[in-house]
């Protein structure tokens, strides 16, 4: 059994404020910012989270240190701390900047300084509006005692943070999409290439965009260094302590630390108390809504992004949303469909009719007017949208919720039309066994089911 | 140049042009809804991603507006991951499209209707309702058909780029997005309609072409619009002698693809005025309808009393800027040989205002064609020149190639012309100046003009007539020569491109254009001025 981690997590002391500098600077905070300003020079710094193998907590699983490598050799730069948390089922980052702030505004210093980078921004989801209130508090406390303005602690050093309440939709978070927003216009996602925020970002200059947990686990590393960061998790499934946010039927809802060895079912069944009234697990969405999800027979695996991914799931945001036998999973995948037809943002054709198309299917399968045909053809709409669109949103809440869920509980949803009404039949007999369906790589959520057809299709 | 390979064909083409563009130019059709040659790219209709080779023997998938050409760059515009995506965007963008072809004004140029027929599905496996939100009323100009949009923002991006007002953006979110103005500012600039034209579908409109007939009666007609001196490329549509549409034809170096509002509908004051279908002459004071010979007659008899009076070059001649070049240059010679006069003038009609987009159209404050080339042709003295010379006596005869119908004199130039012995006047409708001649010839509107004008840059481009005149209205420079002749001068034939001929031998800056050098995207003169491009 894995052991639960106290490293981003750790206890605030009694009764403090988590705004509150002071107590911050009495625990000894802002020292990783003094023996990175002070005794590091940018390219050690560099070289510091290459070595700590870190890969972003943002969902995608890229690379922190490559991310920084691939910033172009332009000036000036901008950093953009990417804190518009809106993925279903995903709340850790919410955790984090309710409760360490200066943590944070500590990591992105870290960060601005390495990439040379002299005005950032922390954008932050609209709704978390007191979180906002709290951040801008903070950057106060830390302009007023030097950490951040110019000559930061006598090194030369100048930066600017400021705080950009979110536009209010999921599109904001997607980084070229918060870029737009940031500069004021619809947040469109852009297009890639040319538009790779590290080459052309923000104000067309390279921009770094970072999730808020990767900034925090910034500060963590230079902390304790990357050899004692690196210790922690495995190269392939990424270094360090992660965030995983239980919610759902479990018994006991939350954010829980360890590192990515953990496997699902210890986090289901130790972390969070098992599943409530003493259920059976039908089915678990291992990172936010859009990572693929995971049969009971699938839950012995570790949370890295590499396992995830050899399911032909992913690690993503490490929201984990727990459903019992009771669930219905044509009103879950309903939900999800509703979630990615309310939130496309309609810039380009594919998302923006095929994604709502999908869902008024799957309500009319929910209302018991499912045709035979329907399943099919959600899988043929599914099959239209991916990787014909601007961003990854068409795909990932897309089409990979659906495509998986629809295919690994095939009899589910036939049953509902077959009966012309929602039914939630007996656990074993509701889904696909792993030898049923087929994953194509390398992108997640491309499953398909195994049949005679389907084989002689190739 | 660069070498590229297009479905294992290879092919030479522009270094740094733009895919779609290069395809077209090779004849190849990229079907495409968002991209269009005058605007940024934008990438968000999908219609036309292509294969395109990213590392050695492996293909992606590709916006192809967003590729400039690079030598050595391969393509697949024919795999069977193309061609479904193509049938895909079509799905989609039928299922909510309300398929009303048989009364949409863009039937017929319509590219929806044109993909759909190339790689569409022919039937629909949409069962659910489709989203009916309501029309709106844009602005002066333009309706947007809401439910027919497929949202490719070509006229919010028209707004952003080209006018810089930006009136219009997306309103919503998603499947609910729709195309609105903001509040209650309408889109309202003065060059508003071109959205209705980059419009793929029916969903913009403009006011002026709806319920009008379908739009392959049309005879099309390429000529130069008349509204002012920047003289922007224009298809006419014709049906049974009347002007239904004017669109703006591409010309990089005048208008690029746009026309301003005013010039678009400027037509309806050219067709609606009350046309003179016969000559008139002046009988016991009165106009009165004349035959042409009756009309002739009276014509030469009065110059021939003018110029056997006293004095040595008593007739003057006064050009217009809506003629052609070539009946210009005809006036002068008619001047100067029959009349035997030195006096040429130009009318000028009060500027309006000027104006230029942010990318670069201009409107021109003259808001008469040929200024320019009608001086060039005249060599002419101001309009006050000529007033004055009426005024101390030298002149006393004039003979005046109006057919501008929005000019009305001033008092001054009344009561100098009120003095004249003799006033003949070239006319389209009864207009102050006619009203004021002793004989008016019914002339012709620029739409029925054969001929070349002068733009304020100095570009010369050729108008083809749409129509002949109505009635017993004949053309300016056939006139002309029936004059001439009936005063024993012959001034040519009666080809407009033999004119040219004579102009390129005798016009300073002229020199060596013919017709075929002219072609449909003009020609500049050796004059000076501006040779950068107006349009943008």
């Amino acid at each position: 059994m894995a052991a639960p981690l106290e490293i981003l997590t750790a206890p605030l002391p009694a009764e403090t404020d988590p705004g509150d500098i002071d107590a911050y600077l009495a625990g000894g905070g802002y020292g990783a910012v003094r023996k990175a300003l002070k005794s590091m020079s940018q390219a050690e710094l560099i070289e510091e989270i290459n070595a700590s193998g870190i890969k972003g907590r943002g969902g995608a699983g890229f690379s922190t240190g490559m991310k920084w490598n691939l910033c172009a050799d332009r000036f000036p730069r901008y950093l953009c701390a990417n804190a518009d948390e809106s993925e279903p089922g995903s709340f850790k980052d919410r955790l984090l900047l309710e409760s360490k702030p200066h943590q944070i505004i500590e990591g992105m210093i870290i960060t601005s300084y390495a990439l040379g980078i002299n005005l950032g921004y922390i954008y932050i989801r609209g709704e978390f509006f007191q979180i906002i209130d709290q951040m801008e508090a903070a950057l106060a406390d830390a302009r007023k005692h030097g950490f951040l303005g110019a000559d930061i602690l006598d090194t030369g050093y100048d930066l600017e943070l400021y705080v950009h309440p979110g536009a209010g939709a999921y599109i904001c978070g997607e980084e070229t999409g918060l870029i737009e927003s940031l500069e004021g216009n619809r947040p469109y996602p852009r297009l890639k290439p040319p538009y790779f925020p590290a080459a052309i970002g923000l104000w067309g200059q390279p921009t770094i965009v970072n999730n808020v947990e990767t900034m925090a686990q910034i500060t963590t590393i230079v902390d304790m260094g990357a050899e004692a960061y690196k210790a922690i998790g495995s190269e392939e499934d990424t270094t360090g302590p992660r965030l995983f946010g239980l919610c759902g039927h479990v018994n006991k809802p939350g954010i829980y630390e360890y590192d990515s060895e953990v496997t699902l079912r210890e986090l289901i069944y130790d972390a969070a108390g098992g599943i409530r009234d003493g259920n059976r697990l039908k089915g678990v969405i291992p990172g936010g809504i859009s990572a693929p999800i995971l049969t009971p027979e699938e839950i012995d695996t570790p949370m890295g992004f590499g396992a995830l991914g050899k399911l032909g799931s992913m690690g993503g945001t490490g929201g984990i949303i727990v459903m019992d036998e009771t669930t219905s999973m044509v009103d879950a995948l309903l939900n999800a469909s509703s979630f990615a037809a309310h939130e496309s943002c309609g810039q380009c054709t594919p998302c923006r009719e095929g994604v709502p198309w999908m869902n008024d299917i799957l309500r009319r399968i929910r209302n018991g007017q499912g045709r035979e045909e329907d399943l099919d053809l959600l899988l043929d709409v599914c099959k239209q949208i991916h990787g014909h669109t601007v961003c990854v949103f068409g795909q990932a809440p897309g089409v990979w919720p659906v495509r998986t869920i629809l295919v690994k509980y095939w009899p589910e949803f036939r049953a509902c039309i077959e009966r012309k009404e929602l039914v939630v039949p007996p656990l074993e007999e509701s889904y696909l066994r792993p030898d049923q369906y087929e994953h194509i790589p390398p992108v997640p959520g491309n499953f398909r089911l195994k049949t005679e057809e389907a084989d002689a299709a190739g | 140049m660069a070498t590229i390979t297009i479905d294992e064909k290879q092919y030479t083409v522009e270094e740094g042009r733009n895919l779609i563009d290069a395809a077209a130019d090779l004849g190849i059709d990229i079907p495409h809804f968002c991209y269009h040659p005058g605007l940024a790219p934008d990438g968000n209709c999908r219609m036309c991603l292509t294969e395109m080779e990213i590392r050695p023997g492996q293909f992606g998938i590709v916006t192809s507006c967003t590729i400039r050409i690079k030598d050595g760059m391969n393509f697949r515009f024919n795999s069977p991951a193309v061609l479904d995506n193509r049938k895909g965007i079509m799905e989609f963008l039928l299922i909510n499209h309300p398929l009303d072809c048989p009364w949409c004004d863009q039937a017929g140029e319509c590219k929806l209707q044109d993909h759909s027929f190339d790689h569409g599905r022919g039937h629909s496996r949409f069962v659910e309702t489709k989203r009916v939100p309501p029309k709106k009323d844009l602005g002066p100009h333009i309706t947007l058909y809401t439910t027919r949009c497929i949202l490719c923002q070509r006229c919010t991006r028209f707004c952003d780029e080209i006018t810089g007002t930006s009136e219009l953006g997306v309103v919503q979110m998603g499947s609910k997005s729709e195309i609105a103005t903001f509040e209650d500012v309408p889109l309202d600039n003065k060059m508003s309609a071109n959205v209705a034209d980059i419009c793929p579908v029916g969903a913009l409109v403009t006011k002026d072409f709806l319920y009008k007939p379908r739009i392959w009666h049309y005879e099309k007609v390429d000529t130069v619009c008349p509204g002012c001196a920047t003289g922007c490329n224009t298809t006419l549509e014709i049906l049974h002698q009347k002007v239904y549409r004017t669109k703006p034809r591409h010309n990089e170096e005048v208008n690029g693809y746009w026309m301003c509002d005013e010039g678009r509908f400027c037509y309806h004051g050219w067709q609606d005025v009350d046309r003179m279908k016969a000559p008139l002459k002046r009988v016991d004071g009165e106009l009165a309808q004349a035959t042409w010979p009756d009309a002739m007659d009276a014509a030469v008899s009065g110059i021939q009393a003018v110029l056997d009076g006293e004095g040595d070059s008593a007739m003057a001649v006064i050009g217009s800027p809506v003629a052609t070049n070539e009946e210009n240059y005809l006036l002068r010679r008619l001047g100067a040989e029959a009349f035997g006069s030195p006096w040429t003038g130009l009318d000028r009609k009060p500027d309006g205002e000027a104006w230029t987009s942010k990318s670069g159209f201009h409107i021109d404050a003259d808001k008469t064609p040929n200024t320019r080339g009608a001086r060039d042709m005249l060599g002419a003295g101001s309009l006050e020149d000529i007033l004055r010379g009426i005024g101390d006596g030298s002149i006393r005869g004039l003979y005046v190639l109006g057919g501008d119908i929005g000019r009305t004199l001033s008092t001054e130039e009344a009561e100098a012309f009120r003095k004249l012995e003799f006033l003949v006047v070239h006319d389209v409708h009864r207009s102050d100046l006619a009203e004021l001649a002793d004989v008016v010839f019914p002339g012709t509107i620029p739409f029925e003009k054969n001929g070349t004008m002068t733009n304020g840059q100095g570009r010369v481009q050729r108008l083809n007539p749409a129509f002949p005149p109505p009635g017993g209205a004949r053309e300016d420079g056939a006139i002309l020569r029936y004059v001439g002749q009936r005063m024993g001068v012959d001034l040519g034939g009666t080809d407009p491109a033999g004119v040219l001929e004579e102009i390129a031998g005798n016009v300073e800056g002229y020199a060596g254009l013919t017709y075929d050098l002219i072609g449909d995207q003009g020609a500049m003169t050796g004059g000076e001025g501006p040779s950068e491009a107006a349009g943008g």
